[in-house]
């Protein structure tokens, strides 16, 4: 009975698969078919070949345009006002060299003082509200 | 006409064609069978074997005779026919179903399988295997290669390979035993 499962029976080395009628002698032109349709495909260099063309066209107009831009146009010179420059040197030499802090008085600041409670205040709070004092007392 | 000539033919001038044409009529049913043990399906054997010759096509003006024509071609198929059961394997793992199963559902559904019901066990535990693991059983056991060969077209060593099938063939009848 165990003879009847084992792989090393002659039969089973047999090929059960079939083909449909014909298959091998159609095969040959249907890969010489493939093949020459390939080859009329066009490849990836000859479709970007004319797009780099066109790329590359633009960028020299550009360019050469660029190139006649910085050749032919007259270039103007600014020279300073000398009444302007001699004001901006004393204000740079009397304002700028005034910090902020010179005008800061930390004893004024009201953000560094801590807020002073009047004692006869505690004692009016405490005379109004004795009950809610006391429930939280209980707590 | 052996590969030697079959390749000093497609080297001379304008008969390109006609050479590569006797060399699909030379390996072509080796190579679908080889395919078809695979991927089951006689239409996916179909495009796989196409895709074959066609990458061999483009790449002969390279080959250089480094390996026989028998093994590079048989090398090429390979590789395209596992190329396409991971492509598969991972469809069908995106999709939650098992393509080892779709594979046996195939055996049964075929109108081009004619074997008896051992057969279909067989195969059917052939299945079970890992890809590469049923490349080296179905060239050991159907194509009864020789394990030089078998390391040329596979790229892996003599030794390995035996372990390999050694381990397959178990694995395959212990799976038949089950089956039936």
């Amino acid at each position: 009975m165990k003879e009847k499962f084992n792989i090393d029976q002659p039969h089973l080395r047999e090929n059960p698969y079939t083909v449909p009628q014909g298959y091998f002698n159609s095969l040959q032109d249907a890969v010489s078919e493939k093949i020459s349709s390939e080859k009329k495909q066009p490849g990836t260099w000859s479709v970007v070949k004319p797009q780099l063309a066109l790329v590359s066209s633009f960028a020299v107009i550009f360019l050469m345009g660029y190139v006649a831009v910085r050749l032919f146009t007259p270039t103007v010179t600014v020279t300073p006002d000398k009444n302007i420059s001699a004001e901006s040197e004393y204000f740079e030499g009397n304002f700028m060299e005034t910090s902020f802090i010179d005008f800061y008085d930390s004893a004024k600041d009201s953000l560094l003082k801590e807020e002073q409670v009047d004692p006869n205040e505690i004692v009016e709070y405490l005379n109004t509200n004795a009950s809610s004092v006391y429930i939280a007392s209980l707590e | 006409m052996d590969d030697k000539e079959l390749l000093a033919l497609y080297r001379e001038n304008g008969k390109e064609h006609y050479a590569f044409n006797l060399i699909v009529k030379a390996y072509s049913e080796r190579l679908y069978w080889h395919i078809r043990k695979l991927v089951e399906s006689h239409d996916d054997a179909n495009d796989l074997l196409q895709n074959t010759f066609i990458k061999a096509w483009a790449a002969l003006p390279e080959f250089r005779e480094e390996s026989r024509l028998f093994t590079w071609l048989y090398r090429i198929a390979t590789n395209e026919t596992l190329t396409f059961l991971k492509r598969k394997k991972i469809r069908s793992f995106l999709s939650l179903t098992d393509y080892s199963k779709q594979l046996e559902n195939k055996i049964e559904s075929d109108v081009y399988f004619d074997g008896d019901a051992t057969q279909k066990a067989l195969h059917k535990a052939i299945l079970k295997l890992p890809n590469k693991q049923r490349v080296v059983f179905n060239l050991r056991y159907f194509d009864e290669m020789k394990y030089e060969e078998m390391s040329e077209i596979l790229g892996t060593s003599v030794g390995a390979l035996k372990a390999s099938y050694h381990h397959a063939s178990q694995k395959v009848q212990n799976s038949l035993e089950s089956l039936l």
